[in-house]
């Protein structure tokens, strides 16, 4: 078991304006909604305690969805910075869909990294330039193709990403979810890896290997003691199963 | 107007059909007749090719163009024809965005050792299409600099040029890129055909190449000893 230490993801959002076969979104299994005002302060006042004390890294506002979508997206990102002050590194990646010029302008005092994903070059392509006339983008990610991940097995998809130490588990790592719960893992699109609430003491709690440990492509570095599930079922297949 | 002997040809057009519509392509808009190259212009291109592989400035060829090589239906033909032609020294490489590969074309690229760069105007197509051809012993790489490294085909499309200004390689190097049509052009950006430089029914050894009007809205650079004195075309 490892200290949480870190809030190392929020997710905004968990809807999505594409759906991508290589992405669990499509066929998400848990609820698709706006996270609440309330569960984004709280989750940046934990991210405050964790920065107080040393250990919180950057912040990631985006999960599985695309945060843009949000439609308080440019105020909970001034939030954001205010609450975390601008020492704080925060970053998002989006598929570019919505971000154009006005976006861009009205995001850009927060100072966030941004990425833009290569998921449709058309509108990615717009969104890329908008970004650079502000300053803000970090990069252009074509992971999908490049550096590919199937979700642990969790959509049928290419594994080409390098095998690395993931820190998640050994970095004490929270991802926190739309609806406020908090998991152990980046790649949990089911819930299933959640172990708290945004709303408990986190500063109580640990996080510890989980089922899609054992099907992922990373090294999660320490012993999985958890049982391992005969088939990782892919979400498309749950959901027709549940479904039938 | 100056203009200096042909060195190369560097781009082959085998089609200029193409089964997407990317809004940064000319493809869609494209001012000439879409089709596949005939045989005979194929093979009169051929010539051309051959006469600068025996001058000694033939590089690589390129089958790319405006439009999806592999749609043409005697792809595979063509491309061993070329690999007699330039021989295995040289680099015979093209671009797919990957919807039509399949078994019997990832055989056909392997057997001639084609470099083969997948576009990822369609990443979810794309990404199984690299991994197939990997798979079946293709050189394969990916591109992607439609978006980070893009260009406006000198203002032909409506999109952002972000790529690098330097000289342009087809006028520094004197290459022709021969279109489907016959055409041979000075570059490839004259992707309707407007400013073709020859034909490949000309005489073998007699095409030459020179900036063209496109290059005054070219990001690229004319190169100084193609420069003209009184040109409206963007000087380095």
């Amino acid at each position: 078991m490892f200290a949480l230490r870190d809030i190392h993801q929020i997710e905004m959002t968990s809807h999505c304006n594409l759906r991508c076969k290589y992405c669990p979104s499509p066929h998400l299994g848990r609820e698709k909604l706006h996270m609440s005002e309330a569960t984004f302060l709280r989750s940046l006042q934990w991210a405050k305690y964790f920065k107080t004390r040393g250990t919180q890294g950057e912040i990631n506002l985006a999960g599985i969805g695309e945060s843009t979508m949000h439609p308080e997206f440019v105020r909970f990102l001034h939030l954001a910075r205010e609450t975390l002050g601008f020492e704080q590194r925060l970053l998002f990646a989006t598929n570019g869909l919505l971000m154009d010029d006005a976006m861009a302008r009205a995001i850009a005092p927060a100072k966030p990294d941004v990425w833009v994903s290569l998921h449709r070059p058309e509108r990615a392509g717009p969104a890329v330039e908008a970004l650079k006339r502000v300053g803000l983008l970090v990069g252009i990610s074509g992971d999908p193709s490049l550096s590919a991940i199937n979700w642990a097995g969790q959509v049928d998809w290419f594994v080409s990403s390098p095998s690395r130490e993931c820190q998640w588990v050994k970095g004490g790592w929270a991802f926190v979810l739309a609806d406020g719960r908090v998991s152990r893992c980046c790649l949990d699109a089911t819930g299933e890896g959640v172990f708290a609430h945004v709303n408990d003491d986190l500063s109580q709690h640990e996080t510890s290997p989980w089922v899609l440990c054992h099907t992922c492509d990373q090294d999660v570095g320490v012993p999985i003691n958890v049982p391992r599930k005969d088939n990782v079922i892919p979400l498309k297949l749950m959901k027709r199963t549940v479904a039938a | 107007m100056i203009s200096v002997p042909l060195r190369e040809i560097h781009e082959l057009e085998l089609s200029s059909l193409c089964n997407l519509a990317c809004v940064y392509c000319p493809h869609p808009v494209l001012q000439r007749e879409k089709g596949n190259i005939g045989w005979d212009t194929f093979e009169r291109a051929m010539l051309h090719v051959e006469y600068y592989v025996k001058q000694k400035t033939q590089g690589e060829l390129s089958l790319t163009g405006i439009g999806e090589a592999i749609l043409h239906p005697r792809f595979g033909e063509a491309l061993l024809r070329c690999r007699e032609v330039i021989g295995w020294d040289r680099l015979l490489v093209m671009a797919t965005n990957g919807l039509a590969i399949d078994d019997d074309i990832i055989a056909l690229l392997a057997a001639a050792k084609v470099r083969v760069y997948v576009s990822l105007h369609r990443p979810e197509v794309a990404t199984p299409a690299g991994f197939r051809l990997t798979a079946g012993g293709v050189r394969t790489l990916t591109n992607h600099a439609f978006v980070d490294s893009s260009i406006n085909w000198g203002g032909q499309v409506e999109w952002h040029a972000s790529a690098p200004v330097h000289d342009c390689g087809y006028l520094t190097s004197a290459w022709g890129s021969i279109k489907q049509n016959g055409s041979v052009d000075a570059c490839c950006v004259d992707a309707h055909d407007l400013h073709p430089i020859g034909n490949v029914w000309d005489e073998v050894g007699s095409l030459r190449t020179h900036a063209i009007p496109l290059c005054a809205k070219c990001h690229l650079l004319v190169p100084k000893h193609l420069q003209q004195e009184e040109s409206n075309v963007r000087a380095a």
